[in-house]
């Protein structure tokens, strides 16, 4: 019975997926104008076209540095300013007005600042980490506030450290909030880096290709870069999905509890 | 030095639990409180131990002491094994292996090192709380309803590795029980309390009588306290 569900939902999922890339197609057909909306076809052969080209490669590698080192500086950061603000209400009061700022700005105010502030490369990173930061802190924060009580108490009155209640009971509680507050932060970080890409437009990189795309009215460039995200996100959303997945298992007593 | 607790309020909003307690658990002995649920003992025993706050009154005598609480609930780390949650409270310390082993030894859950809390059953789960207490070495030991869910055996067997170790190094105890059978066995003091608010009803210097007598004058005194 359950193996025939899951079978029955990827074919569904098959299924779907094949009647939108039609829709796609017939609106490329009716159309009939690649620069306005190429067909599946042309952006596929446009994407095997770039991956010919040594540049391309360079491209992503760098523009997937980026992203790891904006959202790895803003787990760093997220983390530990969130454990303390979840800790301290005049921490958390101290940053809190900075934090709802950023996350009400709208990305390209960022962007367009970091222009005046900073050299077109690292552009980028900045932005990457202004938009994950606010997310991972939140979270984190949450984590602390929820973590047991009466664990805590019991800490107390044992006279257990500070640093051995930060260790092994805040971490262990919020390490849920963590993976999924960096979960959604991949997607957001990967979006925005690309965003400030085609905007600040750093040598190498994939939002770069994209603004030349549009400049040469190449939109099938467009759409077979617009693809790559979208591929090289599905893969980061599915390896960080099993890295917590391998991780509550390690936690399943903890997991199951929770139940 | 004994635990002096004078003229203690408390109350949770309205509902008054404490309205001028008075009680004093001496050194060196096993003090029982008995009383009818919700009575406040659980409460005393925070308070005793600094995680609950209280209106008025003082507590003298747990001031800078080793204090190892068993909880009501268990309050065990799910994240942690058997063996990390007992070395958990000596962590920094001198002997763990040996001294975990020796609790874990007279919990009788030898065996079950590398259990997680949720693989045990409730029972097993209270002797890990009941390790985690013995291994710490306290000044004062605060046990709540601690023999709770183990069976007539086992409890026996727990109840008197307790003992034992307790007469090499008498520490104060304190101990919140509904098991008349526990107090008889263990307590030096035996206080009933009666609500509400909570007051020590009768003391009971339990060594100076048999047994027999004892349990029925706990019984006599539990059934007006009700
Ligand atoms: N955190 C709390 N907030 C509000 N009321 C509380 C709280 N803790 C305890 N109480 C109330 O205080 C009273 C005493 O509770 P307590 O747990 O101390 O009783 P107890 O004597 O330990 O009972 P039992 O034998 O059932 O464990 C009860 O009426 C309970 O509802
Ligand atoms: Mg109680």
């Amino acid at each position: 019975m359950r193996i025939f569900t899951i079978k029955n939902s990827k074919v569904q999922n098959l299924i779907f997926t094949l009647f939108w890339l039609l829709i796609w197609e017939l609106a490329a057909k009716i159309i009939n104008e690649p620069v306005i909306l190429p067909s599946v076809g042309q952006a596929i052969a446009a994407m095997i076209e770039m991956a010919k080209h040594a540049t391309f490669y360079k491209d992503v590698a760098i523009s997937l540095l980026r992203v790891f080192a904006g959202v790895g500086l803003s787990i760093i950061i997220g983390i530990a300013l969130g454990i303390l603000s979840g800790l301290y209400a005049p921490v958390y009061r101290f940053f809190n007005p900075v934090m709802s700022v950023i996350k009400s700005t709208p990305v390209v105010s960022f962007i367009i600042l970091a222009l005046v502030w900073m050299k077109t490369s690292s552009i980028p990173v900045f932005v990457c980490f202004l938009m994950c930061v606010p997310i991972i802190w939140t979270n984190v924060m949450q984590g602390i506030k929820d973590t047991d009580r009466k664990i805590l108490q019991m800490c107390s009155v044992y006279k257990i450290s500070h640093f051995r209640v930060i260790k092994d009971v805040y971490l262990p509680s919020v390490s849920g909030y963590i993976f999924s507050s960096i979960a959604a932060s991949i997607g957001i970080g990967w979006k925005s880096t690309v965003a400030a890409e085609v905007i600040a437009r750093p040598e190498i990189s994939i939002g770069g290709g994209m603004y030349d795309a549009k400049i040469y009215l190449q939109t099938e460039n467009l759409f077979a870069l617009t693809l790559i995200v979208i591929v090289l996100s599905f893969i980061f959303e599915y390896v960080i999905k099993n890295l917590i997945g391998n991780f509550s298992k390690g936690r399943k007593a903890y997991a199951d509890k929770s139940n | 030095m004994p635990i002096k607790v004078t003229d203690l309020k408390k109350s949770f909003g309205d509902n008054i639990i404490f309205d001028g307690l008075n009680i004093e658990f001496k050194d060196s002995r096993i003090s029982c409180v008995l009383g009818p649920s919700g009575v406040g003992k659980s409460t005393l025993f925070n308070i005793i131990s600094k995680i609950e706050s209280y209106n008025a009154g003082t507590i003298e005598g747990a001031d800078k002491k080793r204090i190892a609480y068993v909880f009501q609930e268990d309050r065990l780390l799910e994240w942690k094994t058997v063996y990390e949650n007992i070395a958990f409270v000596i962590a920094d310390e001198k002997d763990v292996k040996h001294r975990v082993d020796e609790a874990i030894k007279s919990v009788k859950l030898t065996g079950y090192e590398k259990y997680y809390p949720k693989e045990l059953s409730g029972g097993m789960r209270r002797r890990v709380a009941l390790a985690r207490a013995f291994v710490y070495n306290p000044d004062i030991m605060i046990l709540d309803e601690p023999f709770k869910g183990l069976d007539i055996a086992l409890k026996e067997d727990v109840m008197n590795d307790f003992y034992e170790q307790w007469k090499k190094n008498k520490f104060l105890v304190i101990m919140a029980t509904h098991d008349i059978d526990e107090a008889v066995l263990l307590a030096d003091d035996i206080f009933i309390l009666s609500k509400k608010p909570a007051v020590v009803k009768v003391q009971i210097d339990a060594k100076t009588m048999s047994k027999d007598t004892l349990e029925s004058i706990i019984r006599e005194h539990l059934e007006e306290a009700q």
